[in-house]
């Protein structure tokens, strides 16, 4: 069975590592480090899931996620947030922007995988 | 130059808690691929590397953001963004980073700060930045 590919977007370095270094023996990986990369990278590549940091240079994960969502091809891809430092309205806000999930670091790989195989279940 | 507003200040100081959140997270995440890595030496090593520098960073960060506090707390000064955010890098060592210098060599603390002296001890940590460029 062909593994599940994952992108991961987030402008940080040590966090796109720390997640290639959790997933990489379960998903294929692939990484941008902006918005605008990661919507460049969705149109050329097929995609089952995406982890998408809230806070990117340029273009926010809220901006990105509206990009996303607009597009009919990705309305069912699960999205999931993960971002530091959160209030529960952030959250919620996240949640309503259209993402599937979200992620509040630091977390444990643990709930990173539960969160992610919870989110492919439902697509 | 236009001084910051409070929703400003608001903003500053949840961009650098949400920093703050960034370096515990890679310290989280180093330690727990740290915790897997028992049978390879050399990737522990630079694991734990790792590590100490999200330590430092991270107390950085909590000291930087406490400075700032104090100070802003204990005076009616305004400052405008632009001095914020060179005075936040230089309590976070981002200016005196690979110098035995800290900001508090610089002044004392706990005495009242002027805007002046917290602007003339930046253009100091500057000059011996570039000095030590040349």
């Amino acid at each position: 069975m062909s593994l599940k590919r994952i992108l991961i977007v987030d402008d940080v370095e040590d966090n796109r590592v720390i997640l290639q270094d959790w997933l990489e023996e379960d998903y294929e990986l692939f990484q941008a480090a902006t918005g605008v990369e990661a919507l460049e990278f969705l149109e050329q590549e097929s995609i089952d899931l995406v982890l998408l940091d809230l806070s990117l240079p340029e273009m926010s994960g809220l901006e990105v996620i509206e990009k996303i969502r607009k597009s009919p091809k990705f309305l069912n891809l699960p999205v999931i947030a993960v971002t530091a430092y959160t209030s529960s309205a952030d959250e919620s806000e996240a949640l309503k922007a259209g993402f599937d999930a979200f992620l509040a670091k630091p977390f444990k790989v643990k709930l990173l995988f539960e969160t992610i195989e919870a989110a492919l279940k439902e697509t | 130059m236009g001084y910051l507003t409070e929703k400003q200040i608001q903003e500053l100081l949840q961009s650098w808690l949400h920093e703050l959140g960034n370096r515990l997270h890679s310290l989280s995440g180093y330690s727990q691929i740290l915790s897997r890595k028992q049978g390879d030496p050399e990737k522990q090593a630079r694991l734990i590397d790792k590590i100490e520098v999200g330590v430092q960073g991270t107390l950085e960060t909590g000291e930087a953001l406490k400075t700032f506090l104090s100070v802003w707390s204990g005076s009616n000064l305004r400052y405008s963004k632009e001095e914020v955010e060179l005075l936040l890098n230089a309590l976070c060592g981002k200016l005196l980073r690979g110098k035995s210098l800290k900001f508090s060599n610089f002044f004392d603390q706990s005495a009242a700060i002027s805007r002046e002296q917290v602007m003339q001890t930046l253009h100091k940590v500057l000059e011996l930045q570039s000095k030590e460029g040349e």
